[in-house]
């Protein structure tokens, strides 16, 4: 059912230069994703997936088509409009982390909270050791990046992502340089983001088994999601 | 050892950076030269002014400056009778009064320098070895003749010094007769007059010198006996290669704060280079984590990484070699005492040559260092 | 939108101190080249004050004509009473000076000789630090040596010393307002006539204090008018334009550091937009969360001009202080033609010299704000 999909993806199609060539790694792509509901994207490499997922984040645009997340049709934004939605709706996790290497945890997890300019240090105290506390480093807040474990990290990259209450979070590979501990530890943390705290979850993955941490599972291929039931979501194998 | 073309290919990866380590290194170089070329011209054309032969009679008291002496012309012949070992040609004994005087003279395109001025007999030439006359001949009353380089001094076009031009001084014209050549020395730089017309127009009824030439080098005893002996004359007798030896020593702070300058511009240009070779360095720390698994030892890696930047501060080094031969040598600058030319000598290209290497050295081993620091585990994983 | 301006600059403020080594040379080259550029100023300002005329100056220099060395300048003593009969003509002192060079040079030594009883009434604000008057007229070999003059050379009440032939004893110590009176040694003037040979009645100059400052031109012009058929004319000109006629070599050296403050203005935009060029580069993922975070490009762009602007704020501050510091602990004074400069250091020179460090560190910000925020979002995520 269109109307409660929290993102709608209608004829999506994005494509660049590449030198010479143009690449069109999305044509002409639909997909319905509801409210709260954790999706794991998998298909080969170059299949579009991280395109499609950076198109959802609000990245970068669609070529064409009509891209609504959360009932705003971010085609339609302009880069100031979109970075500002990206501030308010949507967290983004690495599979690199990518963690500001000179702040420590406390700090890239409040970088996000500077832009809200109504909270102030106390607010933005609390809510930052609240998203510590619920990935488990409450105890390494000082800690800088170099001094904390992969999987640490990723944790801290995970607070970070949802420390302004975004609706929407979207994980790049987030278990891809971590080790099969660390690896369930961070799917365990994605899936009480979606059951406990409502977020809509979009993951990138090349791993069948992060898959099955996700609530569902589409693939994606040459741009296109296989022909099996787009619109229902049905899982591929 | 790390093959030589792994440096050389490091280098090439990034032309824009390896541009700006030669530009750096070579504007750090380029002013190495040019602070040695200054301060080597003006001590070359000190040294080179005043003969260790020559003997200057000053008036007491003024051994600094020739221009504020005042002897009397009787000291002329007193000295030339009272002192022995004085040389001479054909009966002339070289023993040359003169009056040295610091003004302004109009030149034909209108322009009124100031200029250093020379009043001189014919002994001048008896007591001053190195000067010749090139063109046209001594000069006489209402002459006068012009060193080589005067124009440079007076900062006027060499035409308006040519021979048959005219000058004037204190209301009066003056023909220029001839030009006359003093190599290396300050006197290429002045005007002479005949003594007497000098004298008459700056009311002077004294000399500001005498220079004698003596026969031998330790013949100068007899002149300082002389000068001692001869209270009532109240001369003072000096070496004419110490007196401008002394008035280098005059100028030993400017040429300090040319050096000074140079070595504050070179050390913040080096600040700059040591920050982008730790950048450079910084972000191979990946890249050299592997040679060292691979089974190269830090010593290897690190001589090549030496190698890199000294062959792109060498190149910077060549680079300057080429601006300066180019804008430095042979430029005449203008100073109280003279004209003198800027010069590249062995001393100031091997001190320019040094001063690359040392930047190529020691500017890569703190980043170096750095780079090689960090254990291997922990540098493959960095990104 | 202050509080979000001070909270890059934090982040700012982070990046510059967390990146100790790159900040450290930064900021080394930076104070270094502002050093220089304020030791220029320094110059260029001690110049300009003894060159450049207001409406408060009364003092006119009678020189001889055509003349610019102390040595070739004689004049009759006797003139000072025709000068003083002039109207408009409060004081004339007669000065004869002696000097050991007349080249531009750090180290010159003058000597002013002036009658006894004229110097205290001529210059009523020269202040005894040490010494005194008393002892200074006792002695016709005394001399009243100037503050940095007896700094320069160590000396103190009681002390001899000699210099260009001339053998004087220290009676006092003196201060002045007169940045020339604090770099000479004062002289009883026929004392230094026949100690440096111009014998008594001839004097290099005189020192004429005019009533009424608008009245300069005139005086000058009667002054001229009254001696110009005689054996010493004279040439008469207010004391700056004196100065800045007949210093000349001086002047000539002091504007070619012109060239060397600009130099320094340049080497430190480049150090500047250097380091952040290179902070910029090695910075393109992080740019790229920031974006995706939620930061604008003007933000991101915003934090590098703020590390610029601190960049130039510390170098500034360790560069212009020291060269304040070191021009007033060594009291350099330049000298030509009997003529003295004091290189002194000033709170306006600094305050500028930072100002103007700021600016550089801000405009050299530019280009490097532009590369760390111009990329997009994408490609920079792409890049490892």
């Amino acid at each position: 059912m269109e109307s409660e999909a929290f993102i709608q993806c209608r004829e999506i199609s994005k494509s660049y230069r590449k030198g010479q060539a143009i690449i069109t790694p999305l044509e002409r792509l639909d997909l319905d994703v509801a409210k709260g509901e954790f999706l794991a994207l998998m298909g080969p490499s170059g299949s579009g997936k991280t395109t499609l997922l950076n198109l959802i984040a609000g990245i970068d645009q669609p070529t064409s088509g009509r891209l609504v997340v959360g009932g705003r049709d971010l085609a339609k934004l302009s880069r100031g409009e979109l970075t500002e939605w990206r501030a308010q709706n949507c967290g983004y996790i690495f599979q690199l982390y990518h963690l500001v290497p000179i702040l420590t945890a406390y700090e890239n997890v409040e970088l996000p909270l500077l832009l809200n300019r109504s909270l102030g240090r106390k607010e933005r105290s609390k809510r930052v050791e609240s998203a510590l506390e619920l990935v488990g480093l409450a105890d390494r807040s000082n800690h800088r990046p170099s001094e904390l474990s992969g999987g640490q990290e990723q944790r801290v990259a995970i607070a970070r992502a949802i420390v302004a209450d975004p609706g929407l979070v979207v994980a790049d590979e987030p278990t891809g340089d971590l080790d099969r501990d660390s690896a369930a530890q961070i799917l365990e943390l994605l899936k009480t983001l979606a059951s406990d705290l409502g977020k809509t979850i979009v993951m990138v993955t090349h791993d069948p088994l992060a898959a099955e941490a996700a609530a569902k599972t589409l693939h994606l291929d040459k741009g296109r999601l296989s022909e099996n039931d787009k619109r229902e979501g049905v899982a591929l194998v | 050892m790390l093959p030589f073309s792994y440096a050389t290919r490091n280098l090439l990866r990034d032309p824009s950076r390896l541009a700006q380590k030669i530009g750096g290194a070579a504007m750090v170089v380029f002013l190495i030269f040019a602070a040695g070329a200054f301060n080597n011209g003006m001590e070359r054309v000190l040294k080179a002014t005043g003969s260790p032969q020559n003997v200057i009679l000053l008036g007491a008291g003024s051994e600094e400056s020739v221009e504020r002496s005042e002897i009397s012309v009787q000291c002329e012949t007193l000295a030339a009778a009272g002192i022995r070992g004085i040389a001479g040609r054909a009966g002339t004994l070289a023993v040359s009064g003169e009056v040295h005087y610091m003004g302004e003279v109009l030149l034909a395109d209108g322009s009124e320098p100031q200029a250093l001025l020379r009043g001189v007999t014919p002994e001048v030439f008896e007591a001053h070895q190195e000067v010749r006359i090139i063109d046209g001949g001594f000069p006489g009353t209402g002459e006068v003749i012009v060193g080589r380089l005067a124009y440079l001094t007076l900062d006027t076009a060499s035409e308006y010094l040519a021979r048959g031009e005219s000058i004037t001084f204190e209301g009066q014209s003056f023909k220029v007769a001839g030009i006359f050549d003093a190599p290396g020395t300050v006197m290429e730089s002045e005007i002479w007059f005949n003594r007497s017309d000098l004298m008459t127009l700056t009311q002077r009824e004294n000399l500001s010198c005498i220079v004698i030439r003596m026969e031998t080098l330790d013949a100068f005893a007899n002149a300082d006996l002389f000068a001692r002996q001869r209270l009532d004359l109240e001369l003072v007798a000096m070496r004419e290669s110490d007196y401008y030896g002394k008035l280098a020593q005059f100028y030993a702070p400017i040429r300090g704060m040319t050096w000074l300058t140079a070595i504050l511009i070179a050390v913040g240009a080096a600040f700059g280079g040591m920050n982008m070779l730790y950048a450079a360095f910084a972000s191979r720390i990946r890249e050299v984590a592997t040679l060292q698994a691979v089974g190269y030892s830090r010593v290897s890696i690190f001589v090549s990484l030496l190698q890199e930047s000294l062959l792109a501060t060498l190149l910077g080094t060549l680079l300057a070699a080429f601006l300066a031969v180019g804008l430095l040598e042979g430029v005449a600058v203008n100073f109280s005492i003279g004209t003198f030319t800027l010069a590249l000598t062995p001393d100031v290209i091997a001190m320019g040559l040094v001063a690359g290497l040392a930047l190529g050295s020691l500017g890569a081993i703190p980043p170096a260092l750095r780079c090689l620091k960090a254990s291997l585990p922990v540098a493959l994983r960095s990104n | 939108m202050i509080s979000y301006v001070w909270i890059l600059c934090g982040l700012a403020f982070k990046q510059l101190t967390r990146h100790r080594i790159r900040s450290l040379l930064t900021i080394a080259g930076v104070s270094i080249g502002m050093f220089l550029y304020a030791s220029v100023e320094t110059m260029q300002r001690s110049l300009s004050v003894v060159t450049e005329a207001t409406s408060e100056d009364n003092t006119l220099v009678v020189y001889r004509e055509n003349r610019f060395c102390p040595a070739t300048s004689r004049l009759p003593e006797r003139y000072v009473d025709d000068i003083q009969r002039i109207d408009g003509v409060v004081e004339a002192l007669p000065v004869q000076i002696t000097v050991n060079n007349c080249g531009a040079s750090l180290d010159v030594i003058t000597f002013r000789g002036v009658p006894t009883e004229s110097l205290q009434n001529y210059n009523p604000d020269l202040e005894i630090v040490s010494g005194s008057y008393q002892a200074w007229r006792s002695r016709s070999d005394a001399a009243l040596v100037g503050r940095h003059f007896a700094q320069r050379r160590g000396l103190e009440p009681g002390d001899q010393f000699e210099a260009v032939g001339v053998r004087v004893w220290v009676a006092g110590v003196i201060d002045s307002p007169e940045a020339q009176d604090n770099n000479v040694a004062y002289v009883h003037l026929p004392f230094l006539q026949q100690a440096s040979n111009v014998g008594l009645g001839v004097v290099t100059q005189f020192n004429v204090r005019v009533q009424s400052p608008s009245e300069m031109e005139l005086v000058a012009e009667r002054i001229d008018a009254l001696f110009a058929s005689d054996e010493n004319p004279t040439d008469t000109r207010p004391e700056k334009a004196f100065f800045a006629q007949t210093a000349s070599e001086m002047i000539e050296l002091v504007g070619f550091t012109r060239w060397l403050g600009l130099g320094a203005v340049f080497a430190v935009l480049g150090l500047v937009a250097n380091a952040l060029l290179l902070a910029a580069r090695s910075r393109v993922m992080e740019s790229a969360v920031y974006q995706t975070i939620g930061f604008s490009r003007l933000a991101v762009g915003m934090i590098m001009v703020w590390e610029g602007a601190l960049l130039g704020l510390a170098g500034g501050l360790l560069g212009c202080l020291s060269a304040g510091l070191f021009f007033y602990w060594n009291r350099f004074t330049l000298g030509n033609e009997g003529l003295t400069l004091a290189l002194t250091p000033s709170v306006p020179v600094v305050i500028y010299g930072l100002l103007v460090a700021i600016l550089l560190g801000l405009v050299a910000s530019i280009w490097p704000a532009l590369v760390a925020a111009r990329k997009p979002i994408v490609a920079s995520l792409r890049t490892s």
